[in-house]
């Protein structure tokens, strides 16, 4: 290595700021607090806090998926062909169904593709959704409140002496 | 020939030059050199700049996620799908006529995956390398997407409507029927009765219309000789389960020829030294071909010496020492008389004595061997006498209605060769009206010089089914793009009485029709005939048919609509089949053939021959079967001359194929076709012979396949009916220039360290230890590592590997790895989790081969998991050697550490698909990986947690068996068994402690959880 001539600085410093960049947006990656608008103004407040709907009534595949996903259209019609039929946000989504149309919502937890989470082990340990997804019953918007990051799913696992093996989720 | 047996390491080499210490420097390779693409400079003071305001944004963008992902749930959900859980459909496998059975695996309704249907009586759970593949044809962004119209006179393919398409049909094929002129079918082979049922009600539509099948790959000869010798045209079932001996005359049975599948699996059965028994393989070809590979003993002799060989057998077997009742038959001594054994030995270069012995072997094993030749492997002259000289051997030796059975007939080849050349005759002549090509691509494949694209042009009407504008789709007026076998309704019938469905797996991608409901559509516009009325689907028509001729047949208890989801879910039903029994030979066959010429000494003869990966080149645009090296040769992305190491040190051609970047360029000159071709040298090729492979050179296959390679099929002939593909007269002339020629092996050696070891059955059976260079314990400064629960494990019995390659694919299609092209594996950069390692030993002009699957060892001491300096590689608690991609940094500290040469490195960024349909065929429950980070083998870690989750979700313990990986899955012969070491009532675990176990590179004391098993070779004169 020569002396750190104005040459040497420069990259120096584009490493440095870029690092600051990234660091800062990386960071913002774990998303706690977002909080999108829907295509519908979906309340869970209505359906799973006043009304106790079950979780797993709209989210089924969370029990036997990885997945939990978001119920199909057929699922909001169960109710919705008779309840509320004069809301206006109803007649758009029965206008969509009507019109072959899904429901474009926005997604707010997301994973990275290299991590394997099965929804369905961790219900049928009896993890309340609200242990992850915070208290959605009281969630006209649904907010992402956990950083759903690698510390933050090691440190339960730690505590509850679940797996820590790499494999268990990075495959 | 003598052969290190037991004691001390055979040397093994993958090339004459590792052979003779000649290997090229790793420097020379290619595979260090620093990239041109390196950025070297550095920025200037504006990029600074700009970089400097880049990475003030990537502060600033913390606010909100980039990008703002939708999730877009079903309107209404499908019962049978729960997003994350894959549902798998019974169907069999269209890419070849083979029809094995086959299990699709679909996630959110995506095909991702084919399986053998464990269930299938024929085929079991196996699949060929080029069936793993065909998943992937069916998102090939060059497939056509709607029906197209052609213009014949500039060849300019236009998308049209279905209306437009049909109305352009009926108006050929009903001025066809005006004008008086045939309208005729192409097909390839079709294993489906329903679909031939429905192609006779199509030609009953017109006063004049055949059906003309054509198979490139034909086993026409075979079915003539059946009969003229049993009265059948026919193609017998073959049953290798019941074969001692089995003698192949130039058959590729375990690479290429008819149903590889089904016969490797059934060879392989009666090769498993533990049994007390082994089948005996001797091979007799010019070529090296995969099954002369695993030959016990292999004859080398031109193609032209065939058709003696064979009738020198006989001779042996009928006049020299005349034993069984044909032997009494004076028309049949009378015309093997002349072909004594001594005088064929001499003239075809095989060992003296050698055709005596075998005669006598095969007589000692009367009943209970087989005989079988190549249909394409001799002369078109000598094709069928080759054949009817097998068919009196089988006779002769009481083979006949026990290894070969004619009431389980195959259907699987069905081609005549005089049909089609006669056909593109009566084009020429303007007798044809309509032609209308499926399966098949005449113009591509039909030797030059039987000149079918001039004789197109002669025909009014010319329609293509194919599913690309293909060297004959672009002969056409239209095309009718066939949707692929996993968007439609078939059956198949390969072999009689077993019969299986094909159902749609997905709705069609593009806008195509199956091919038909197509001719359904058209028999109802044409308005004639007996389907002049039908208003039933194809699927319609299907089912009717099983409600009609299956099911009274399969005679199940259960009604239809119960029998026939049943059929659905299994895939395949059984019919009873008619008694069985020995046909008698009618020596009258023996009569009507040519008489034999000898070629002249030293003549240079041509053969072609479909390659384990290409086949015949109707899946060439596949990338995935182009990257998979042929098992002989170990090329990809390239067919060569293949030359024997003799001739090739006569021409001083040697030096210019020993490195095995970069081949000199030969003139392959057959008279009435010539083309350049890099030069290999094939040890085992016949020094007489030239081979080159077919199924290359396609010029309208698409974006992967053209200008791969050479057609081969343009030196083809096409003489008196007959298309020739063997001893063809050819010249071959240096050109001076030289071609990359992209070989996966031969850069790498051993260095002489005994990787592989072997014995013959004859000492395994004196000392089961017999050959395996295995020391038991040796010292460590390790601890063992304790593994409290589960312990996989792998068993690789190289005995039972044949080499077909279907594991690759099988890696391939599971794990997401990417085919890299020829460029990057020229630089020894393929991604290939799993490999075949091809070793010979001996002589090199006719070696022994052994086959070697390579792949992670999951080692205990494991080299690479030391070196790591992030700890992306890590030992799980189970034995797995695991890798964490979004850990791994690149260093590639592991992949230098590794003994095996298993890692591979990102180079490029793969995940990157530009196709979207390309994406579709992704698992995904495998990480796809990003530039710059190294992967290997998982023992398909996803389909470990699938078994445990499927057994916790039960509540029962883990089965043995339950999680099979997928090379274990797809391997035709079971050479590949998983499991868990910690039971010790596993498969796994006892082949584990087996005698024929042993470790690869036992003293690096790397402890692998892979197990392989001693290769046994059942040599002639070494007892058993």
């Amino acid at each position: 290595m020569g002396p750190l001539t104005g040459n040497r600085i420069l990259p120096i410093l584009v490493v440095a700021v870029l690092g600051a960049g990234a660091w800062t947006f990386f960071d913002s990656f774990s998303n706690v607090g977002y909080a999108p608008e829907q295509p519908i103004p979906f309340s869970h407040t209505i359906h799973a806090g006043t009304n106790k709907i079950p979780c797993l009534y709209c989210h089924g595949p969370a029990e036997r998926s990885r997945h939990a996903t978001v119920p199909a259209s057929n699922v909001c019609m169960n109710c919705h062909t008779v309840v509320a039929t004069d809301k206006p946000n109803i007649q758009t989504l029965t206008n969509m169904v009507n019109a072959q149309q899904s429901v474009p919502w926005v997604r707010v937890h997301r994973l990275p593709d290299h991590v394997y989470f099965p929804h369905k082990w961790h219900v049928a340990k009896g993890i309340a959704c609200q242990q992850c997804h915070g208290p959605v019953e009281t969630m006209d918007v649904v907010k992402q409140v956990a950083p759903l990051k690698m510390g933050w799913c090691i440190s339960c696992h730690r505590q509850n002496q679940a797996t820590q093996e790499c494999s268990a989720c990075h495959m | 020939m003598s052969h290190v047996v037991g004691n001390g390491p055979k040397k093994y080499w993958t090339s004459l030059a590792d052979r003779e210490g000649r290997l090229p420097s790793a420097e020379s390779t290619g595979e260090f050199k620093t990239p041109s693409e390196t950025p070297t400079a550095l920025p200037s003071r504006r990029e600074f700049l700009k970089l400097l305001s880049a990475g003030a944004a990537f502060a600033a963008a913390g606010c909100a996620r980039k990008p703002v992902e939708k999730v877009l749930p079903y309107l209404r959900a499908p019962e049978e799908i729960t997003p994350g859980n894959a549902v798998y459909y019974a169907t069999t496998c269209g890419e070849c006529p083979a029809a094995c059975g086959a299990v699709v695996k679909t996630r959110e309704g995506r095909p991702i995956k084919l399986e053998g249907n464990p269930d299938h009586p024929l085929t079991g759970g196996g699949l060929c390398a080029r069936g793993q593949a065909s998943v992937l044809n069916l998102y090939d962004p060059d497939r056509l997407r709607s029906p197209s119209i052609v213009d014949r006179t500039t060849g300019a393919v236009r998308a049209a409507t279905w209306g437009e398409l049909d109305k352009k049909a009926v108006l050929g094929l009903k001025q066809a029927a005006e004008q008086g002129k045939a309208v005729i079918l192409l097909t390839g082979t079709i294993t489906s009765p329903s679909t031939l049922a429905l192609i006779d009600g199509f030609l009953a539509s017109f006063p004049s219309a055949e059906h003309v099948v054509y198979e490139p790959v034909s086993s026409d000869a075979l079915a003539r000789a059946q009969e003229s010798c049993y009265g059948e045209r026919i193609i017998p079932g073959l049953d290798f389960g019941k074969a001692d001996v089995v003698v192949s005359l130039g058959s590729d049975f375990l690479g290429t020829w008819l149903s590889p599948v089904e016969f490797a699996r059934a060879f392989s059965s009666r090769r498993r030294p533990e049994s007390g028994a082994m089948a005996r393989l001797v091979v007799i070809e010019s070529s090296m071909s995969l099954t002369g590979t695993n030959a016990d003993q292999r004859l080398r002799v031109r193609p032209e010496h065939l058709y003696p060989v064979a009738m020198a057998l006989a001779n042996e077997l009928l006049v020299r020492e005349p034993r069984g009742p044909l032997a009494a038959d004076a028309v049949i001594v009378n015309a093997v008389r002349t072909f004594r054994a001594n005088g064929v030995e001499a003239a075809a270069g095989i060992p003296e004595g050698s055709l005596a012995a075998l005669a006598n072997r095969l007589w000692e094993a009367r009943g209970r061997g087989l005989i079988l030749a190549g249909p394409q492997a001799a002369p078109a002259a000598h094709a069928v006498g080759l054949q009817v000289a097998v068919n009196l051997l089988n006779s002769a030796l009481g083979n006949e209605g026990v290894t070969l059975d004619a009431s389980t007939a195959s259907r699987q080849s069905a081609g005549s060769e005089e049909a089609v050349t006669r056909l593109v005759e009566r084009m020429r002549a303007g007798d044809i009206g309509a032609l209308l090509v499926h399966g098949v691509n005449p113009a591509y494949s039909l030797p030059g010089a039987v000149g079918f694209a001039e004789a197109a042009k002669r025909v009014g009407f010319v329609a293509s089914f194919a599913d690309r504008a293909d060297e004959t789709a672009m002969l056409s007026d239209i095309i009718s793009p066939d949707t692929h076998f996993l968007e439609s309704w078939n059956d198949h019938e390969p072999r009689r009485g077993v019969w299986s469905l094909t159902q749609p797996a997905i709705a069609p991608l593009y806008d195509v029709r199956p091919f038909q409901e197509t001719l359904l559509a058209w028999c109802r516009y044409v308005g004639t005939g007996p389907f002049a009325t039908i208003t039933a689907t194809w699927h319609d028509w299907l089912r009717d048919r099983w409600r009609r001729e299956v099911y009274p047949a399969a005679d199940a208890a259960a009604p239809f609509e119960l029998f026939w989801e049943g059929a659905l879910r299994e895939g395949v039903v059984r019919t009873g089949k008619p008694a069985s029994g020995p046909r008698s030979f009618r020596s009258g066959a023996l009569t009507t053939l040519p008489e034999w010429t000898a070629p002249a000494e030293g003549s240079l003869s041509l053969v072609l021959y479909p390659s384990v990966s290409l086949y015949d080149g109707r899946s060439a645009n596949n990338a995935w079967i182009q990257e998979v090296p042929d098992p002989v040769t170990k090329i990809s992305w390239d067919n060569v001359v293949l030359i024997a190491p003799s001739r090739a040190r006569d021409l001083g051609l040697l030096g210019a194929t020993e490195n095995h970047l970069s081949a000199e360029v030969l003139t392959v000159d057959a008279g009435h076709a010539s083309f350049d071709l890099p030069v290999q040298v094939q040890p085992g090729l016949h020094p007489d012979v030239i081979a080159i492979a077919i199924g290359y050179g396609r010029r309208a296959a698409g974006r992967i396949g053209n200008g791969v390679g050479q057609n081969a099929y343009a030196l083809a002939q096409a003489t008196g009916g007959r298309i020739g593909t063997a001893g063809i007269p050819v010249k071959i002339n240096p050109t001076g220039k030289r071609a990359t020629v992209a070989m996966s092996q031969g850069h790498q050696s051993t260095e002489e360290r005994p990787i592989l070891f072997e014995t013959s059955f004859a000492e395994y059976q004196k000392d089961p230890h017999a050959g395996n260079g295995s020391h038991g314990h040796l010292p460590s400064m390790w601890s063992r590592h304790k593994y409290a629960g589960h312990k996989w494990g792998m068993a690789i019995d190289l005995t039972a590997c044949i080499g077909c390659s279907a594991c690759m694919v099988a890696c391939r299609s599971e794990n997401n790895i990417p085919a890299v092209g020829k460029k990057v594996v020229l630089q020894g950069r393929e991604m290939d989790w799993i490999r075949i390692d091809r070793y010979y030993s001996g002589d090199p002009e006719n070696p022994e081969t052994a086959h070697q699957p390579m792949l992670c060892q999951h080692c205990e001491n494991a080299p690479c998991e030391t070196v790591c300096p992030v700890l992306a590689t890590t030992h799980s608690s189970e034995g797995l050697n695991v890798q964490t991609y979004n850990r791994c940094v690149g260093t590639r500290y592991c992949s230098n550490n590794c003994p095996y040469k298993v890692r591979r490195f990102n180079w490029w960024e793969y995940s990157d698909v530009k196709e979207k349909s390309l994406r579709l065929v992704l698992n995904p429950d495998v990480t796809v990986r990003t530039k710059g980070i190294m992967e290997k083998c998982t023992f398909c870690v996803q389909r470990i947690r699938d078994g445990k989750e499927r057994a916790k979700a039960l509540g029962v313990p883990l089965p043995d068996g339950d999680i099979q990986t997928a090379c274990m899955q797809t391997c035709p012969t079971n050479a590949i068994v998983f499991g868990d070491l910690n039971d010790p009532n596993s498969r796994v675990a006892k082949l584990a402690k087996n005698e024929r176990g042993f470790t690869v590179l036992e003293e690096l004391n790397t402890l692998p959880s892979i197990t392989y098993q001693t290769k046994v070779r059942n040599r002639e004169g070494e007892g058993a």
